[in-house]
């Protein structure tokens, strides 16, 4: 068996165990770019203290923790982020970073090489700075991520560069991916779901792509690409995702959240340990009882295998962890009519059962 | 050869899970499951001890001759060595 498969295998294991191989830590909610599809709100409610964050991943260590992803808001606007990083490190995980870039200057460029993380993330939301820093809202946040992406790459640092598709960048999706790769990226990805805020705040809405923008960058991507078999429907009684199984996301504040597009608390590290958490929090027990045969409609939606279905944006959009969520119904809708070279359908999505009725355009 | 002091490559990563060691190389994305001599081995390279020292750790935790753990932890970290796991000083 090669590495790779051995490994998916091992993986599939230790998750169906609940072992929570997979952590993510926002470090802060702070950011100093004001996206406007943005899920996560910048007020801040207090960060755990050093001390704290380090104790968190020797729990999540101790408790089988492998990859983990640093995030924010913006990681770099923790004064401390470099000694949790380097503690990330010193404990083994297999350490990857999310950032903006803005603070990303010779210093800190020298400072992620020597660390070696798996990779560095960085949103890259448009090929020119009139649509980037339209989303970011910061003049100049151009020049100074592209400058961070370069500085990274130079130094042998493997960057993934990514966007969500937005009605003000989908149609510069080439472009974009062109853009990212010509800094010396090692991938570019992007993903056709924008998600509500926090909170379930709606404004980021108003940013997702039409379903002509969404036919556009799928028959792109099919073109880039090229042909390739059709995707396969998850069995029955298989988890519809990894949240609150084998993945895990932790707030700045100490919550313990299945998944970070699910924020319910399962309990704060403050007031008890994280193996008690991991192992007793309510709506983590309500994940690991979820397969896709719970999901009613979606069981036996014969655009399941297209389908990005997300938990969260159902419980925010529609109320529900296990209800459809009527925007990855009409993006799988788009997905599959593209492969099979159908026309891309603007009619209304309707099925029965789900609590809004609507057209999404 | 017992002189050499292995240290692991900061490109690695690794857990311990059900006492079974996943060692992961990074930059590769290779990944190995050791079996309980090899994560005894993994879990003890920390830079400061020597081959020797392993061999000897390995003698007193497990039933083989001195001669024979020699050989396999020898083994064992010319594998880790070639898979850019680890490093070695002098």
């Amino acid at each position: 068996m090669s590495a790779e498969g051995f490994f998916v295998d091992l993986q599939d294991r230790l998750i169906a165990r609940h072992v929570p191989l997979h952590a993510q830590f926002e470090v802060t909610e702070r950011c100093n770019y004001a996206c406007t599809h943005c899920y996560l709100p910048h007020d801040g409610h207090g960060e755990l203290t050093l001390d704290e964050s380090k104790a968190l991943l020797d729990a999540l260590a101790d408790a089988g923790s492998l990859f983990l992803t640093l995030t924010g808001g913006e990681v770099f606007l923790r004064r401390d982020f470099p000694e949790i990083a380097e503690h990330a490190k010193a404990r083994d995980f297999v350490l990857r970073i999310f950032t903006n870039g803005w603070f990303v200057d010779d210093r800190r460029a020298d400072w992620l090489a020597a660390l070696e993380p798996v990779g560095v993330e960085i949103s890259l939301y448009g090929a020119d700075a009139k649509t980037f820093e339209t989303v970011t809202q910061v003049p100049g946040s151009f020049d100074r991520t592209t400058g961070a992406i370069q500085r990274l790459t130079s130094r042998g640092v493997r960057v993934r560069a990514k966007t969500p598709v937005m009605n003000v960048n989908a149609r510069q999706l080439p472009a974009l991916h062109d853009f990212a790769m010509s800094l010396g990226v090692e991938e570019f990805s992007w993903d056709p779901l924008v998600a509500p805020m926090d909170g379930g705040e709606s404004a980021p809405l108003a940013l997702r792509p039409s379903t002509d923008d969404l036919a556009f960058v799928f028959a792109w991507d099919r073109e880039r690409r090229g042909p390739s078999a059709a995707p396969v429907a998850k069995p029955l009684d298989a988890a519809p995702c990894n949240a609150g199984r084998g993945a895990v996301s932790i707030s700045p504040r100490g919550d313990i959240f299945p998944c970070v597009a699910i924020k319910i608390p399962a309990g704060n590290i403050r007031e008890k340990s994280f193996a008690e958490i991991w192992e007793r929090g309510d709506v983590l027990q309500t994940m690991r009882n979820i397969t896709i045969s719970s999901l009613r409609e979606c069981a036996t939606c014969d655009d399941r295998p297209w389908c990005p279905r997300c938990a969260g944006m159902a419980r925010h959009e529609e109320g529900s962890l296990t209800a459809p969520n009527l925007e990855a119904c009409r993006v799988a809708a788009a997905r599959r009519a593209v492969a099979e070279g159908r026309p891309v359908s603007d009619e209304p999505i309707v099925r029965p059962g789900t609590r809004r009725l609507r057209v999404i355009s | 050869m017992t002189t050499r002091i292995p240290k692991r490559q900061r490109s690695s990563a690794s857990r311990v899970i059900d006492g079974a060691a996943v060692v992961i190389q990074t930059k590769l994305s290779d990944v190995a499951l050791l079996n309980e001599v090899g994560t005894l081995v993994w879990g003890s390279i920390d830079g400061a001890r020597s081959e020797a020292d392993l061999v000897a750790l390995v003698t007193e935790s497990f039933e083989v001759t001195p001669d024979q753990a020699a050989r396999d932890v020898g083994a064992f970290l010319d594998e880790l060595a070639a898979a850019s796991l680890v490093e070695f000083a002098t």
